[in-house]
């Protein structure tokens, strides 16, 4: 048996990306195959050889897709192509919950400074959120962290993939507290 | 007078602090806290004038403000200098981290515009019907015509019958009678059999007091076997 063709079958049999425990499962095999290697072959061929589909790592496995240079055509093809539309306070909203997760909304509300319930209910019916457990502060307020339709949505490997953040005290760093009352702006 | 009033959408007080700082080219680290409270309750107010109502948040902001204004007026002896935090800096750190979140916000917008033109297999989507030529099944219908149709309708409605619900009249008595009438044909009658037979719950509860009344006055007895067992009725030695 060819393990690239079997890779490749599967990837392209697979609405969902495939991850090394599910080919362990489905290969059967004492020896354990890795994927990846297989897989960066596979993508390396796609690469080279200017195939209309390739290979990216999304939430822990890997998933075939088409090429982003034809997608008009895809989106001409279908009715609807399950197109995200979110608002700005829903983005907002999300990045807060995929850093901070698992994170109460209370503490979504307190960085965003307005409620948040609206926005939060519309992520989880998007799959994008999901209860990640209860918090140990009063009330036990439920904590909401992202699914893995939000790496498949948003093609991240994993939640490391996001772009970096920097610390408040980094934020603050190049600026110490500015001296008390140095300009007197309270008197204008 | 003459305004010219723009409204920016603004996610909340955070966001408008924001674009305040912006927008007068503010150092974020060094707050002119008179002016952007200023600029704040002005921008409340103008709300207001709209009737625009902006919520408890905007209300929570302002006094939070006015409180840090009111704190750097309070003067302060060179010796506390050093320990005392300025009062700006947790409201600068929260606008911070919010300036940051509402940053990514963006670039996950971007992230996501990016990946959206990559399609993996195409088994829920539903192919686009719209290149067959469409038709619009309203074209030419005015309102009147509309509303003829539905006064058409409405007329063909058979109408409706109204007619009253009578609840089944079951009398103690008559149930009495009838359990004696089960008891004597069947000697030893058991409770569950009843049940079914008896098809209503009023009925069930009836007889169920048919029973005790029946008990009370000693024209029956009870035999039960174990705790929760079958209820056995019969009729009461004389």
């Amino acid at each position: 048996m060819d393990y690239k063709h079997l890779v490749e079958v599967l990837l392209f049999a697979s609405p969902e990306p495939l991850t090394q425990a599910r080919f362990n499962h489905i290969i059967q095999d004492e020896n354990t195959v890795e994927l990846a290697p297989i897989i960066d072959e596979l993508s390396n061929e796609y690469e080279t050889s200017g195939k209309g589909l390739i290979i990216k790592k999304i939430g822990g496995g890997f998933q075939i897709l088409s090429h982003g240079d034809y997608h008009i055509y895809i989106e001409r093809m279908f009715k609807n192509t399950r197109k995200l539309q979110l608002s700005r306070p829903a983005l907002e909203a999300l990045s807060i919950i995929a850093y901070r997760q698992p994170v109460s909304k209370a503490e979504v509300e307190s960085i965003r400074g307005v409620e948040c319930g609206s926005v939060v209910n519309t992520l989880m019916e998007r799959e994008l959120i999901t209860v990640k457990g209860r918090g140990k502060t009063v009330g036990r307020p439920l904590l909401f962290g992202t699914t893995q339709i939000f790496l498949e949505s948003f093609g991240l490997e994993n939640t490391a993939d996001l772009p970096k953040l920097k610390e408040l005290s980094e934020l603050m760093g190049d600026n110490p507290d500015p001296v008390l009352f140095e300009n007197d702006h309270a008197t204008e | 007078m003459d305004y010219q009033v723009k409204v920016e959408n603004f996610e909340g007080p955070m966001d408008l602090l924001l674009f305040f700082i912006q927008r007068d080219k503010l150092n974020i680290y060094d707050i002119p806290i008179a002016h952007i409270t200023k600029e704040f309750l002005d921008y409340m107010k103008l709300m207001d004038m709209m009737n625009i109502d902006l919520g408890g948040e905007f209300v929570y902001m302002a006094s939070l403000l006015m409180k840090i204004k009111a704190k750097m007026l309070l003067p302060v002896s060179d010796e506390d200098v050093e320990q005392i935090e300025d009062p700006r800096t947790p409201l600068v750190q929260r606008l911070l981290e919010y300036q940051q979140y509402k940053k990514v916000g963006e670039q996950l917008q971007e992230i996501y515009t990016d990946h959206a033109v990559h399609f993996p297999l195409g088994q829920d989507m539903a192919y686009d019907a719209g290149s067959e030529k469409k038709i619009n099944p309203v074209q030419n219908v005015t309102l009147f015509t509309l509303s003829s149709i539905f006064q058409e309708l409405i007329n063909r409605l058979p109408d409706v019958n109204p007619y009253e619900l009578h609840e089944d009249p079951i009398q103690l008595d008559e149930q009495i009678a009838f359990l004696i009438g089960e008891i004597n044909s069947t000697k030893r009658l058991s409770f569950t059999i009843l049940i079914p037979i008896l098809k209503t719950r009023l009925r069930i509860v009836v007889t169920f007091m048919a029973i005790l009344e029946m008990l009370r006055t000693n024209q029956i007895t009870i035999e039960q076997n174990e705790p929760f067992g079958e209820l056995i009725l019969m009729r009461a030695a004389a």
